[in-house]
């Protein structure tokens, strides 16, 4: 009724001003045509512009909204009442998990110490991306901050004539219960890190923790780390995608890759001769991994390995270093969560003037390559997804909408690359975690273990999560800071995720 | 009618016949009755949206109900002022009379939800608490009101907590200061007072008698309103009021009447520039023209010295008919202000909050930018109520134009856009012009001089506080603090301005109604309308 009512007397008040307009104009004219007490008529008429200078200030004021928006926030923290009173009083749209059911909801709203207050039923878990969580007023990379607007606008037209409009829901594609295990399993290593778990067809995201504080950027989307040998994965892809074969790969303790540098295999091991890339794959024979790129190097040019990088979307470059951010990455409905959200470009320095150091050192994830594990994740949905790569997407209403995706590789190379995954869980790099999950879904992934100057090495688990028909249904990307090797904790985490994922109750 | 098309060659003889028949002598004319109506309707409407909309929202102050049925005699009073001037046999224009009435009625229900709002009067010291207990209680009835049993029981699990008791709001709004019983009862009564105010204003300014009286005597009621007002802002002024009140508008009329029979009595010398500049004549001037500014200066009210000094100033000019006066005051009025954003710190300060409001703080120092953030407060609010209105406004009584301080006196048209948007404010704006050009129309009528000029001023002291307040809310001159009759709030400005009214719809009346050959004809739509009956020689 409300909105009815205001509509009507929104009308009056209109119809009355184009009434008053007529006669104004109608005055004008008289006092034209008349001769007499000019100056009481010029008055008239300086009382005429005076309205209209009225309707230029104000549209000034209206069309100057973001630079005045702006020089009022500046002075909000010595108080501005309205600011509080509609913050304190406003009633947020909630936002909903994978299965749409309020008692999963990831924000709502819930009684605390007598007063109705925002809740975060994650609590610390969903602080990097939800929102709340400790100092959760200087989280700015959070659903809550960058989808504010759209949890601020009415519900429903009948709403939108409301004092407090309550605002409209939002569902994302993220599941509480698979956020809270990510959490739970990457505090449990007490290393800083994140966990992404996505969909493989669909590209969207279903778990995602990280740690960091509010006024860092989000460990798992914003922050850069060498990807190690899980890149192994993108020279094989490469190797495969040209029909390079399965030839046997010497993998030595070590290999001379320049006048008097060498890169060594993890623990200076040895295996001998591998049965093609699948072993360099199941074993991470960095040895292997360097004879391959030279190999495929000489055979198929640096520019097919340009090509490809960029296509698994890793942006080669030579000269200056790709910055900002990349604006295409996340399949997205909200501008803010574009421009917060995005990474920046995952990066390799690559080409013809690549000297053979470097170049040895790319083909195991090592020199001038820099990733985040959303990267990763997107790069492993694609090998899950018979090698067409989507957009990473965290909305429901983007999952309904979604683009089609691009096929980055062969779907043979794909199912070749997944196929290898699983092995290096069997019986590679990865068996501490064989067997898990039980039952009928099992576990693939590649390690990875990143060498940082200085520090403890980066450990990595890129994996696909199985179902019982071994189709890959999820990516499982774990990355910890320091915590190497990628075969031990991080594949312990990627392990309970999958569990998690194996008995989950599908929404 | 007959010679409404002139010959463009031939000059000579008019002859205006007013039409018979088609409209009885002193009616209404229709579009002023549709509009009565329309404003009407639009007070009735947009008081119960605040009633039912807002009220269980945010809870209301004590004295609410009070108000709604103040506000609904307020409505009677003001529908039974056309009748009764009916009644008197009232003939002049229609227009001066429903314009304000419609303006009252537009605007109104703006200041009644300001005014009921349980925080808009609380004072410093409970401010803070009372806006909290306003936030919780909107949050809680917003959910209650929306939320589904499921979702509620999800939210407040098994204890559903009350809504803070508008009781416990009602404790938490100050107490005003008040002044004694009648002074309340004026002031809180001036919504239906100031009806019958322009009912006076009429009886006194249709006697013929009455405004030669003063004309030929003005030196006594000059003597006593100086008089009174030095007395009263030399002993009984504390932080500007006297008994909680400003009567000081009461004064404006008297001082306008008084300039206008000054001018009147001597228009002819004043219009000549050799004339005009003798001793005794500068010295009449000085003494009628600038006497009266001394009191507000003395009590600071800038504001209503610039509405006076510039009413005085344009009746000169109006009624010698001579431009020199215009660019002599022109060049005064430019000396003025410059001196005055150059030498008075308060001036400048205003003037750098009008045009350069938002400096960055990151450039000033933490005391620097506080001190600025203090000042800046009433402005950056007032500029978020216009931007929260956008084009077509929030809604009656929504956008949250109140926490804004002063929205309804310094601030109002802020207040209105905030509910009405721009569309809403400039058709305010519009209806506002129409009104003043109305009154204006009577003084270009007029062919007495002490008249003209007697309504010149009085419209000017509606007109330039309007404009003052209405180009300074939204920063296109800076603000003065002065604050629009009829729309804002403010009880001695509406009854001062309902006398005003009156005085001029009173003349309006004694020119309709004079003898053939030096009346007026009043339009179809109730304006004074161009031609006289009877015969003019061009």
């Amino acid at each position: 009724m409300e909105i009815i009512l205001d509509w009507i007397l929104r009308l009056v008040l209109i119809g009355i001003g184009v009434w008053a307009a007529t006669r104004v104009v109608a005055w004008i004219g008289r006092a034209q045509r008349e001769r007499r007490e000019r100056w009481a008529v010029r008055l008239g008429l300086v009382l005429v512009v005076a309205g209209a200078v009225y309707a230029v200030g104000h549209a000034w004021l209206l069309l100057n909204r973001d630079s005045i928006q702006e020089g009022r926030m500046w002075y909000a923290r010595w108080g501005d009442p309205r600011l509080a009173e509609e913050r304190r009083a406003e009633v947020r749209g909630w936002i909903l998990d994978c299965t749409g059911r309020e008692e999963n909801a990831l924000a709502g709203y819930a009684l605390r110490d007598g007063r109705v207050e925002r809740s975060y039923p994650l609590g610390e878990a969903g602080a990097n991306l939800i929102g709340g969580g400790e100092d959760a007023g200087a989280r700015d990379f959070t659903v809550e901050r960058l989808f504010a607007g759209r949890l601020r606008e009415p519900a429903t037209i009948w709403e939108r004539g409301r004092l407090h409009p309550v605002g409209r829901d939002m569902r994302l594609t993220v599941c509480a219960d698979g956020v809270r295990e990510a959490h739970r399993l990457l505090t449990g290593t007490g290393r800083h890190g994140a966990v992404v778990v996505q969909e493989v067809t669909t590209g969207a995201v279903l778990a995602y923790a990280a740690t960091g504080g509010p006024e860092d950027p989000p460990l798992g989307m914003r922050q850069y780390a060498p990807p190690g040998s899980v890149f192994k994965l993108a020279l094989a892809g490469v190797w495969w995608d040209n029909d390079l074969g399965d030839p046997p790969i010497p993998c030595p303790p070590s290999i001379e890759v320049g006048p008097g540098a060498h890169i060594g295999n993890y623990g200076g091991i040895g295996l001998g001769t591998l049965r093609g890339p699948l072993d360099m794959l199941v074993f991470s024979c960095n040895t292997g991994a360097v004879w391959m790129a030279r190999e495929a190097r000489a055979r198929l040019g640096e520019e097919a390995f340009v090509e490809a990088y960029r296509r698994y979307g890793f942006l080669p470059y030579l000269e200056a270093p790709p910055v900002g951010i990349d604006t295409a990455f996340w399949s997205t409905t909200s501008e803010p969560w574009r421009r917060r959200m995005s990474p920046a470009p995952a990066r390799i320095r690559i080409g013809p003037g690549s000297s053979a150091l470097e170049w040895a050192q790319l083909s195991i994830g090592q020199g001038p390559v820099d990733v985040t594990p959303m990267h990763i994740s997107r790069f492993v949905q694609a090998i899950g997804n018979g090698g067409v790569m989507r957009d990473p997407l965290l909305e429901q209403e983007a999952l309904e909408n979604r683009a089609p995706g691009s096929r980055v590789m062969r779907h043979e190379t794909a199912v070749r690359l997944a196929e290898s995954m699983r092995d290096v869980v069997a019986r590679g790099t990865a068996r501490s975690v064989a067997g898990r999950p039980a039952g009928e879904w099992s576990l693939g992934g590649k390690t990875g273990t990143a060498q940082i100057q200085g520090a403890a090495d980066d450990g990595w688990f890129a994996g696909l999560v199985f179902d019982d028909q071994g189709v890959a249904r999820y990516t499982v990307v774990a990355y910890l800071r320091g915590g190497g090797p990628g075969g031990a904790a991080p594949a312990a985490i990627a392990a309970g995720m999958a569990e998690w994922l194996a008995n989950r109750e599908e929404p | 009618m007959i010679g409404r098309k002139r010959d463009p060659v031939m000059e000579g003889v008019t002859v205006r016949v007013r039409k018979s028949g088609e409209q009885a002598r002193g009616a209404i004319p229709r579009p002023l009755l549709l509009l009565l109506a329309a404003s009407a309707l639009f007070y009735i409407l947009a008081h119960i949206s605040i009633v039912v909309g807002v009220w269980p929202v945010h809870g209301s102050a004590p004295g609410s109900e009070a108000m709604l049925v103040r506000d609904g005699l307020a409505l009677v009073a003001w529908l039974a002022l056309p009748w009764a001037l009916r009644r008197a046999g009232y003939a002049g224009s229609w227009a001066i009379i429903i314009l304000p009435i419609a303006i009252f009625l537009l605007t109104r229900p703006s200041l009644f939800h300001t005014f009921t709002d349980p925080v808009y009067q609380a004072t410093a010291d409970v401010r803070g608490l009372a806006n909290t207990a306003k936030a919780e209680r909107a949050r809680l009835s917003t959910i209650e009101r929306a939320y589904s049993e499921e979702r509620q029981v999800l939210v407040f699990g098994d204890e559903e907590p009350a809504l803070p008791a508008v009781e416990e709001l009602s404790r938490l709004a100050a107490e005003r200061e008040r002044g004694p019983l009648v002074v309340q009862m004026a002031s809180y009564g001036a919504v239906f007072l100031a009806p019958a105010g322009i009912l006076i204003g009429f009886l006194l300014g249709r006697r013929r008698p009455i405004l030669r009286a003063f004309r030929q005597h003005r030196r006594w009621p000059f003597l006593l309103t100086v008089g009174l007002f030095l007395l009263l802002s030399l002993f009984f002024v504390e932080r500007g009021r006297v008994l909680g009140t400003t009567p000081w508008e009461l004064f404006l009329p008297i001082f306008i009447g008084v300039w206008a029979a000054v001018l009147a009595d001597d228009a002819y010398n004043l219009a000549r520039p050799g004339a005009a500049f003798k001793p005794r004549r500068i010295l009449n001037m000085l003494v009628y023209g600038a006497v009266p500014l001394i009191p507000f200066l003395l009590i600071r009210e800038l504001g209503l010295s610039v509405v006076l000094a510039a009413t005085l100033a344009v009746m000169l000019l109006v009624g010698t008919r001579r431009g020199w006066w215009a660019g002599l005051m022109i060049a005064v009025w430019a000396v003025l202000v410059i001196a005055a954003f150059q030498l008075d710190y308060r001036s400048a300060t205003r003037l750098a909050l009008a045009y350069d409001p938002y400096h960055d703080p990151a450039e000033m120092s933490e005391v620097e930018a506080e001190q600025w953030a203090i000042r800046l407060h009433q402005f950056k609010l007032f500029d978020a109520n216009v931007l929260a209105g956008g084009m077509l406004g929030e809604g009656s009584g929504r956008g949250h134009p109140e926490t804004a301080p002063n929205a309804a006196d310094d601030g109002f048209i802020t207040l209105f856009a905030a509910q009405y948007g721009l569309a809403g404010a400039w058709a305010f704006v519009l209806l506002y012009t129409l009104f003043l050009l109305a009154m204006m129309s009577v003084a270009i009528r007029e062919r007495g001089a002490f008249e003209r000029s007697l309504v010149t001023g009085l419209a000017l002291l509606i007109a330039i506080p309007f404009w003052m307040a209405v180009l300074g809310g939204i920063r296109v001159i800076p603000l003065t603090g002065v604050v629009s009759a009829f729309a804002a709030h403010g009880g001695t400005k509406l009854l001062a301005s309902a006398l005003s009214v009156g005085i001029i719809a009173g003349i309006s009346h004694l020119r309709a109604t004079a003898p053939a050959g030096t009346g007026v004809e009043i339009d179809e739509e109730g304006f004074s309308a161009e031609g006289t009956p009877g015969v003019r020689i061009r």
